[in-house]
C-alpha cells in the first residue's frame, strides 16, 4: 500500500479498523475459493455468504446514506474498505442489488418503493439482476425494444433481455424497457420485477469456458402492476444512465489487481530463474499497476481528476479491464502444457474441464464488453473531453 | 477529516498560478527565446526559488510539490531559464551542505537570483545515481587544491559565473568545490543542445581554489549528489509532464479546428480514439509522478528513487507515444517550426535523455520494484 503515508490518522485507524475484521471474519475457504475464482464476480453462494459478514458492520452497504440503513462511508473510508477486502482475497458480493438496485431505488423511488425494496436488500432476502442488454441492443443500449404495455393500472411486458448475469440465483429483475411505440429515449421506463411472476422464462447461455454465469429472460404476456415503475414513464434512460455510472464507478479493483498480480508473480518464479522476458514483463505490470491504483484513487474518489473527472469513471473502467487482460496474457505465456486440462475426476464426454485461471483468462475477455464496450466508454470520455476544453 | 495529501496545497495552487501568469505575461507569443538573467532574479523574486530551500537556510521550505508545479506550468511555454535543473542541481546541494561562508555566500545569492551556479558533475559514465570513479582529481599544494580533468556536461553551464565541481581527493572521496568561472586553467567547449539550452564541456587543468571553497555535508558528498540527481529526474520528468498535457490539448483544439473531407477532424472516431488513449496515458503518467512526489516528499529522493524510476520511465517511454500522436494527429504542420510543438518535441527529447535515459530507468525500476510491494511501512 504504498498510499499508506498520505492517510490522515482517522483513515489509518479506520482501514485498521477493517484489516482487523478482515483477520477475524474472512475464513481459508473463502480466499482459496476466491483465488480459484474462474469469473470476476463472486459465485452467487460464496459472494453471499461474505455479505452475511459484512452486514454486522454495515459495510455491505457501505455508500449508501446512514438514513437508509447504510454506513454512510465517505468515498475515502468507501476506496480503504474494497481495497482492503480485494487485497486480503474477499469475495466480491454480487452488485446488482447492493450496488445497483440500492442507490437507484434511494434516488428514484417512492417511499414505499423504498420500504418495499430497501429492507429485503439490506437483510439478504432478494437477489436482484439486471435486465438491460437484449440480443438486438448492446452497445447501442438505447435501441431495446422490450415492450411494456399499460393496461389500466397494470403493465404486460413482452420481449427478452440477455446477458443477464446470475438470473438462475435471482428472485428480481429490474429492466430498462419501452412503454411508447416510438424510438426515441424518452420512451424508455424503468421497471422493478418479481422474476415468479407468470411468463418469465429463464435460459441459461453455456460459454466456452464451460461457465454458466450468463442467461437470456424470455418475458411473455407478464403482468405487473403499474406500482413497480421506478420514476416516471420517459424517465427509464436518466435512470439507466445514473446506473451505469454506478456500475463503472462504484468497483474498487486496486486491491484485487494487487493480489492477482502477486500471485501471478509467484507462478511466474515458481520454476526458479525467470528469463529476461518474463522479467522485463513483470516490471512493466507492475509499474502499470501501480500507476492505475493511484488512478483509481485519484480519480475514484472524486476528489482529485481535474478537467477530465466527469469521464472518471469511464477512464477507470478502461484502465483496469485493459490491466487485466494484460496480466492474463502473461499468465498464457508462462503456462505450461499441465494448464490444458483440469485435474482430479474423470471427465464426461462433453465436459470442457478448463483449469479455473485459464477459464479466467476467456472470461476477462468479456471485462472490456460488459458495462459499456471501453469503445463506448472511449466516446464517452471524448465527449467530457470536448465538454472541458470546448 | 484530514485534507488528503494528494491534494493540492494552498502554496502548490498560489505557485501554480504565479507559474501561469509568467507564462501569460512573458511568453505568449510563439517565437525565439532568449535566456535573460533580469527574468531568472524575477523567478527568485516571485518566491519560486526560495520555495525549494529550507527555512533554516532562509528559503520557505515547501515541499516539493508546490514548486515542481512550477516547472510543469513553465514547461509548454518553452521558457529557457532551468528552473528545474537549477532547483534539483544546485540549490538541493547548497541547502544540504555545511552552513560556512562559502555556503552561505553561494546559496543567499542562489535563492536571490543574482548567482548563477552549475554543477559539473558529470564524466559522461553511466547512470547519474552510479558514482562511478572521478577523474577529475585535486592535488595538494599547501592551503591550495589543484583540480584537473574534464567534466562532459555541465547543464545550462553558459550562464554560471561559479561551478560546484565535484572530485575525487587522495582518500577516494568525493568533495565538491566552488570555482569561478573565470579561473585560470578552465578551459569551456560550447555544447548547446537541441532544445536551446547553452551547456558545456569542462576542460580543467591545474586550477587552483582554496580550502575555503570545499563545500561540506554532514554525510558523505557522495550520497548528496546521488539524491540530488534522483530529484533532478524527478523535476525533469515533471516538465516533460507538462509538456504532454500541453501537446494533448492542442492535438484536441487542432482536431476541432482542422476540416478534412468536409467535416472537422475530431468527427472521425479513429481519431476520437487515439486522443481518448493520449488522455488515458497522460493520466496514467500523472498518476505516477504523483507517487513519486509523496514519495519524495514523505522519505527523500533517495528513498523515493524506485518510484522516480518509474514516472521517468513511464513519462519517457510512453510520453514519446504520446507526442508521436500529437504528430501524427496534426499531420505535416507538426514537423514544422512553426507551432509551438516542433520546440516541445525538441524539449520533451531533451528531458527524456537527461537526468537517466529511459532504459537506465526501466532497468532501475524493474531491478527494486520487487521489494516494493511487501513494504508497508514510512521510510524508515
Amino acid at each position: 500500500m504504498y498510499f499508506l503515508a498520505t492517510l490522515s490518522s482517522e483513515e489509518r485507524d479506520f482501514l485498521g479498523e477493517v484489516q482487523a475484521f478482515l483477520a477475524a471474519e474472512l475464513d481459508a475457504e473463502l480466499v482459496a475459493a476466491e483465488d480459484r475464482q474462474r469469473t470476476f464476480v463472486a459465485d452467487h453462494v460464496r459472494g453471499n455468504r461474505w455479505v452475511d459478514k459484512l452486514r454486522a458492520r454495515r459495510w455491505h452497504v457501505g455508500q449508501w446514506p446512514a438514513s437508509h440503513g447504510g454506513a454512510g462511508l465517505s468515498p475515502m473510508q468507501n476506496y480503504l474498505l474494497l481495497y482492503a477486502q480485494g487485497l486480503a482475497g474477499a469475495p466480491a458480493p454480487p452488485p446488482m442489488g447492493l450496488a445497483y438496485v440500492g442507490p437507484v431505488v434511494i434516488r428514484f423511488g417512492t417511499a414505499a418503493q423504498q420500504a418495499s425494496v430497501l429492507p429485503a436488500l439490506l437483510e439478504g432476502r432478494d437477489h436482484w439482476c439486471q435486465g438491460f442488454s437484449e440480443p438486438g441492443a448492446g452497445s447501442d443500449l438505447a435501441r431495446v425494444t422490450c415492450f411494456a404495455e399499460r393496461r389500466g393500472d397494470r403493465y404486460v411486458i413482452n420481449g427478452s433481455k440477455i446477458w443477464t448475469t446470475d438470473a438462475q440465483h435471482s428472485n428480481k429483475i429490474f429492466l430498462l424497457l419501452r412503454t411508447r411505440r416510438d424510438d426515441s429515449r424518452q420512451a424508455l421506463s424503468f421497471l422493478l420485477v418479481d422474476m415468479a411472476t407468470p411468463g418469465i422464462t429463464v435460459r441459461p447461455i453455456r460459454m466456452l469456458t464451460g461457465d454458466h454465469e450468463f442467461n437470456q429472460v424470455f418475458f411473455d404476456d407478464v403482468e405487473v402492476s403499474a406500482d413497480d415503475l421506478l420514476g416516471d414513464e420517459g424517465q427509464g434512460w436518466a435512470i439507466a444512465k445514473f446506473l451505469l455510472e454506478i456500475e463503472r464507478g462504484s468497483f474498487v479493483l486496486g486491491g484485487r489487481l494487487r493480489r492477482r498480480f502477486r500471485k501471478l508473480e509467484a507462478r511466474a518464479r515458481q520454476g526458479g530463474t525467470v528469463g529476461p522476458l518474463v522479467e522485463a514483463k513483470l516490471a512493466r505490470l507492475a509499474r502499470d499497476l501501480l500507476a492505475y491504483e493511484h488512478t483509481e484513487l485519484r480519480l475514484g474518489t472524486l476528489v482529485a481528476g481535474g478537467a477530465l473527472q466527469g469521464a472518471a469513471a469511464n477512464m477507470i473502467k478502461i484502465e483496469w479491464t485493459e490491466l487485466l487482460q494484460r496480466m492474463d496474457d502473461l499468465a498464457v505465456e508462462i503456462a505450461g502444457p499441465g494448464a490444458l486440462h483440469a485435474d482430479g475426476a474423470p471427465l464426461a464426454p462433453a465436459e470442457i474441464g478448463m483449469p479455473g485461471w485459464l477459464a479466467s483468462y476467456f472470461n476477462n475477455l468479456a471485462a472490456t464488453i460488459y458495462g459499456g464496450s471501453n469503445e463506448v466508454q472511449r466516446n464517452l470520455v471524448l465527449r467530457t473531453m470536448r465538454q472541458a476544453w470546448g | 477529516m484530514q485534507r488528503l495529501s494528494f491534494l493540492p496545497s494552498d502554496e502548490r495552487l498560489a505557485l501554480a498560478a504565479s507559474a501561469a501568469r509568467v507564462v501569460r505575461e512573458r511568453f505568449e507569443t510563439h517565437s525565439e527565446r532568449v535566456f535573460s538573467a533580469a527574468r531568472w532574479q524575477e523567478f527568485a523574486e516571485l518566491g519560486w526559488l526560495a520555495a525549494a530551500i529550507s527555512e533554516a537556510n532562509g528559503g520557505l521550505g515547501l515541499p516539493l510539490s508546490s514548486w515542481s508545479v512550477v516547472a510543469e506550468t513553465l514547461a509548454p511555454a518553452a521558457v529557457l531559464e532551468p528552473f528545474s535543473t537549477q532547483v534539483a542541481q544546485v540549490g538541493y546541494l547548497l541547502d544540504n551542505a555545511t552552513a560556512g561562508p562559502c555556503r552561505d555566500a553561494l546559496l543567499a545569492a542562489w535563492i536571490a537570483g543574482t548567482g548563477f551556479i552549475a554543477l559539473a558533475d558529470d564524466e559522461g559514465e553511466g547512470a547519474p545515481w552510479h558514482r562511478a570513479a572521478l577523474a577529475t582529481r585535486c592535488r595538494l599544494d599547501g592551503e591550495t587544491c589543484r583540480l584537473s580533468g574534464r567534466k562532459a556536461l555541465v547543464l545550462d553551464g553558459a550562464h554560471a559565473t561559479t561551478y560546484l565541481v565535484s572530485v575525487t581527493l587522495a582518500d577516494g572521496q568525493v568533495a565538491l568545490f566552488a570555482i569561478a568561472s573565470d579561473s585560470a586553467g578552465v578551459q569551456v567547449i560550447d555544447r548547446r543542445s537541441i532544445d536551446g539550452r547553452p551547456h558545456l564541456e569542462l576542460l580543467l587543468e591545474d586550477v587552483g581554489v582554496p580550502a575555503s571553497a570545499q563545500l561540506t555535508f554532514p554525510n558523505a558528498a557522495s550520497e548528496v549528489l546521488v539524491a540530488s540527481a534522483w530529484l533532478h529526474s524527478y523535476m525533469l520528468a515533471a516538465e516533460a509532464l507538462g509538456l504532454l498535457r500541453a501537446m494533448l490539448q492542442t492535438t484536441h483544439v487542432y482536431l476541432l479546428t482542422r476540416e478534412q473531407f468536409g467535416r472537422p477532424l475530431i468527427e472521425f472516431q479513429a481519431l476520437q480514439h487515439r486522443l481518448v488513449d493520449m488522455a488515458l496515458t497522460v493520466t496514467r503518467l500523472e498518476s505516477l509522478q504523483d507517487i513519486a512526489r509523496l514519495k519524495c516528499d514523505e522519505c527523500g529522493p533517495l528513498r523515493a528513487a524506485p518510484y522516480i524510476a518509474a514516472a521517468k520511465a513511464a513519462i519517457g517511454g510512453e510520453g514519446r507515444i504520446v507526442a508521436r500522436q500529437a504528430v501524427q494527429l496534426h499531420g505535416a504542420i507538426g514537423l514544422t517550426a512553426e507551432l509551438a510543438l516542433g520546440t516541445q518535441l525538441r524539449r520533451l527529447l531533451s528531458l527524456e535523455i537527461l537526468g537517466g535515459t529511459t532504459a537506465m530507468h526501466e532497468h532501475f525500476w524493474a531491478t527494486h520494484h520487487g521489494s516494493l510491494d511487501a513494504e508497508e511501512t514510512r521510510c524508515s
